[in-house]
């Protein structure tokens, strides 16, 4: 492995996220806000911190590896967090240390739980970063890199299989930067849609900005104490869960259908699942809810499209309190929790196509077992899975569950009761924000012990890397030659 | 530019990584799931799992627009169907691999040209033909044509009884005017040196000469060397590269070939009438021995297991055989033939896919190549119009530090440029540059 070179790499990337961190420096200086220099200064130390290591360690001629692959999305992501907090540190908006961590990994893995009590009386520079901070990460910073910097093109395939979501990846272009570009372009002309429709829709330049980036990122940070309910209106309602749903949509797919290709979304079984779930669940949680919570229908769809579509596309903006709502339906909002968007979106959870997977794979099994000879190959988009695909789903799905159990024991330990451990670590790991019980959407994770905001924090990235990207790098076989 | 790879055996992941890294679109379409997830680990490429002759695997591939198609699968009846096919559907060039000599023959019913096959690439010929050279230029440790042959590249080592030892550059070129060379080069030790009129040479040098073809033999007596051609040569494994060099060589040398197969041994006894053929085992010293292998100049072990090659040739270079040529099929072992004694390795699919690049980048750059051991480039170029290179004299540019010019062909005529030469749109440089001299290089003659 190349430890140095690799490390080399993670300055190059702290360096570039620096420079992003002069925007909202920008920003705030000419709105004639006090933090700026804080944010000015954060950006110094990563700009200087990134270059020197990137200057000192870093060697062009070096070909990276799978191995330095992990390495550096794994080592490039802390750092990122880090270099996330100081704003919020410095600027003393947000005093202690594991908070400002806490609100910077939220922000990157695009969980959007925050420990801020009152959002509205941040500086605006403040809430921006915030808001980029999940832009960034939704798409995801590595992959961002590779389209920017000419440094990671080789060995960049590793990287990027590292960060971008879902089992198997579908290079859009032959080389992995130009894919990385063209990912990132879609990226960016449905944040901007999204960010004038808002701005349509009656939302001020600076709202329409921030709740573009998070939106689009499938983040769920917003500019308001109340979320997207904070702005009382149907259209941003109506406008936010349409994108959040485009948003947990595989990017390949809306970049072929751009382009006037629609045979991909037609004949993809994960898109037709994914339809088909969010329908169902919005139309049963549409009867649960009305006449016992809504007196209008129109009420109770809109209310519960946003809130199937935020919780499954692990968006996690809040309409509504849906604590108030039916056991029946909190229980399943948890459910999708696990679930997630499609595979190559900027959603977090299990992903769809995993789940798919296992049910189609369950059921031939049984099929199996009743005819021992027959031939049964397991197909998606009438193209063969390969076991060694279908071993790979369950392992994920096995840790998925085993980090879930153990933090959410972590959590009860610290002296949160059941449901809100079983809620936030959910969340947590499936990238989405508000949880259950006492971290509901209409409550923060400010309450809770540094430990569980730690780990919290750690099922964060386990859960945007996609578990094993971290699991190897922990594995003992990964350090050995 | 976007290239079309089907087969991602050894050839065709070799082409892949070369094209990839001078950022092409490449995509390889192979039909081993295996091989496909080898290729997506390694390199920067788009590999797709299907068959080249299937128009649904091809028209993901995006052959439709695509500049070339390289089919270099093992089989010669894939390749030509997928050159039909993508032709058909409209890929601009089409190259193919094919062993089989009964395809390329000019009488053949279905030809190459049948199938819309714009360059065919048979790799044994290309190894037979790269061993004849070797052959040819005993003396010489590299050999590369330029300008259609009419220029060669020779790298030689310097004898202590070399006359031009101790002796300045410009002051040799005064003394011998007849000849056209142009030193390019000088490997001392591990640097390498573009030389200058006031540049030594000394004893143990390898130098690089660009000479006029006809000079050479000239070339070779000023290094010390007497260009002797070899007389007698053994060659062992009668399969394709085999039967090739025998029947190159057998006109003007004595050839020994030996064929364990019998069936193969008649076969080939009938096809090559010059040659002597033998039929036993070459890995049996007694037979090597009453064949006469001590007498043998060169020997050349070309059979299908690459281990008896190497163990032959060392057997043969243990015997005192001057020169000793293995057919080497793993590129990993390549630059372990210098090690272990081995004078040279030839490895068919490195020379094929180095012929295909050739092929790739015509137009402006016409061929490139690199020397063992030295850590330059050869490029030969067209010299675009409006090019830096074209508005003055020589003398008069700053050419780049790093770099010379070997040779110029102009009209037809091959020259070695000197300060007061002019050149013009459309000649053919070979160029000889240090690797970080190549992007400027590029940029003299208008190149991209």
């Amino acid at each position: 492995m190349h430890l140095r070179c690799s490390i080399g790499v993670v300055g190059y990337i702290m360096l570039f996220v620096g420079c992003v961190i002069l925007i909202p420096t920008i920003i705030s200086y000419l709105l004639g806000e006090e933090v700026y220099p804080a944010l000015l200064v954060s950006s110094g130390i990563a700009i200087l911190a990134g270059f020197l290591t990137g200057k000192l360690l870093y060697e062009p001629d070096i070909e990276l590896r799978l191995r330095d692959g992990f390495f550096i999305v794994s080592l490039g992501w802390i750092m990122m967090g880090v270099i996330g907090a100081i704003p919020f540190w410095l600027s003393g908006e947000i005093p202690r240390l594991v908070d400002a961590w806490f609100e910077s990994i939220s922000g990157f893995t695009t969980t959007g739980s925050t420990i801020l009590e009152d959002i509205e009386v941040m500086p605006k520079g403040l809430l921006l970063w915030r808001s980029m901070i999940q832009w960034i990460g939704g798409m995801g910073i590595i992959v961002l890199s590779i389209a920017l910097l000419p440094l990671l093109g080789v060995g960049g395939m590793q990287l990027f299989k590292a960060e971008v979501p879902g089992p198997t990846i579908d290079k859009v272009k032959p080389r992995v930067r130009d894919t990385a570009i063209t990912l990132w372009k879609v990226y960016v002309l449905f944040t901007v849609a999204v960010g004038v429709l808002y701005f349509i829709g009656g939302m001020n330049w600076f709202e329409s900005v921030c709740h573009a980036f998070t939106t689009m990122a499938t983040g769920g940070f917003s500019t308001r104490n109340a979320s997207i309910g904070g702005f009382n209106s149907s259209y941003i309602t109506v406008v936010t869960t349409i994108f959040m749903f485009l948003a947990g949509m595989n990017f390949v797919l809306h970049y072929r259908w751009l382009r006037g290709d629609y045979r991909p979304l037609l004949v993809s079984t994960e898109f037709r699942w994914y339809i088909g779930i969010t329908v169902a669940a919005i139309i049963f949680v549409t009867i649960s809810t009305f006449n016992t919570t809504f007196d209008s229908i129109w009420t109770a769809l809109e209310h519960a499209a946003f809130q199937v579509v935020a919780i499954l596309t692990t968006t996690g903006y809040s309409s509504f309190d849906y604590q108030l709502w039916a056991p029946a339906v909190q229980f399943l909002l948890l459910v999708f929790m696990f679930f997630g968007g499609m595979a190559g979106s900027t959603a977090g959870g299990i992903k769809i196509v995993r789940v798919l997977l296992l049910v189609k794979n369950t059921y031939y099994e049984i099929k199996r077992i009743l005819h021992p000879k027959a031939v049964i190959p397991l197909t998606l988009n009438k193209q063969n899975v390969t076991q060694g695909v279908v071993n790979e789903i369950m392992a994920f799905v096995f840790i998925f569950v085993t980090i879930f159990i153990g933090g959410t024991v972590i959590l009860a330990a610290t002296g949160i009761d059941f449901m809100s451990s079983l809620g936030a670590t959910a969340s947590a790991m499936g990238n989405i924000g508000p949880g259950l019980g006492s971290v509901g959407p209409a409550e923060t994770y400010a309450h809770l012990h540094p430990v569980a905001k730690m780990t919290l924090t750690i099922c964060m990235i386990m859960g945007r890397l996609e578990l094993f990207t971290i699991m190897i790098i922990l594995s003992r076989g990964f350090w050995r030659v | 530019m976007k290239i079309v790879i089907v087969g991602g055996g050894e050839v065709g992941t070799h082409l892949g990584r070369v094209l990839a890294k001078e950022k092409h679109d490449t995509i390889i379409v192979d039909k081993d799931p295996r091989v496909i997830a080898r290729i997506n680990e390694q390199l920067d490429v788009l590999a797709l799992e299907g068959s080249g002759t299937s128009p649904e695997t091809m028209k993901h591939a995006g052959t439709h627009n695509a500049d070339i198609v390289l089919a270099v699968t093992t089989s010669d009846e894939v390749n030509l169907i997928t050159c039909l096919l993508a032709h058909r559907m409209g890929a601009h060039r089409t190259v193919a691999r094919i062993s089989n000599a009964e395809y390329t023959k000019d009488t053949g019913v279905l030809g190459p040209d049948a199938f819309h096959v714009d360059y065919v690439l048979n790799p044994e010929l290309v190894a037979a033909q790269e061993i004849v050279r070797l052959i040819r230029r005993s003396e010489a440790t590299d050999v590369l044509e330029f300008a259609d042959g009419k220029a060669q590249l020779l790298g030689i080592r310097l004898e202590a009884d070399s006359p031009i030892i101790n002796r300045k550059l410009k002051d040799l070129v005064k003394d011998y005017h007849h000849i056209t060379f142009r030193a390019v080069a000088i490997s001392r030790g591990l640097r390498t040196i573009v030389p200058s009129g006031n540049d030594v040479f000394k004893r143990g040098d390898q130098v690089f000469v660009m000479a006029h073809s006809e000079h050479i033999p000239e070339m070779l007596r000023l290094a010390g060397k007497r260009d002797k051609s070899f007389d007698d040569v053994m060659v062992l494994g009668g399969g394709k590269i085999g039967s090739y060099v025998a029947s190159l060589l057998q006109k003007d040398v004595n050839v020994k070939l030996i064929e364990s197969n019998h069936d193969k041994s008649l076969q080939l006894a009938d096809e090559l009438s010059d040659t002597l053929v033998i039929e036993g085992d070459g890995t049996d010293i007694d037979l090597l021995a009453t064949e006469g292998i001590m007498d043998m100049d060169a020997f050349i072990a070309v059979t299908d297991d690459e281990e008896t090659n190497i163990i032959s040739c060392l057997m043969a270079k243990h015997l005192g055989v001057m020169k000793s040529i293995a057919l080497v099929d793993k590129l990993d072992y390549i630059p372990l033939a210098g090690t272990i004694g081995l004078d040279v390795a030839i490895n068919k699919k490195l020379s094929a896919a180095n012929l295909i690049l050739k092929f790739i980048r015509k137009g402006i750059v016409v061929s490139v190549a690199t020397l063992h051991g030295v850590d330059a480039e050869v490029i030969e170029m067209v010299v675009q119009e409006k090019s830096p290179v074209t508005k003055k004299k020589l003398s008069a540019l700053s050419f780049p530090d790093g770099a010379l010019i070997g040779c110029v062909k102009h009209n037809g005529n091959v020259s070695i440029p000197t300060g007061e030469t002019q050149i013009f749109p459309n000649d053919t440089v070979v160029v000889f540059t240090l690797p970080g001299a190549i992007k400027e290089v590029e940029k003299f003659f208008g190149a991209r």
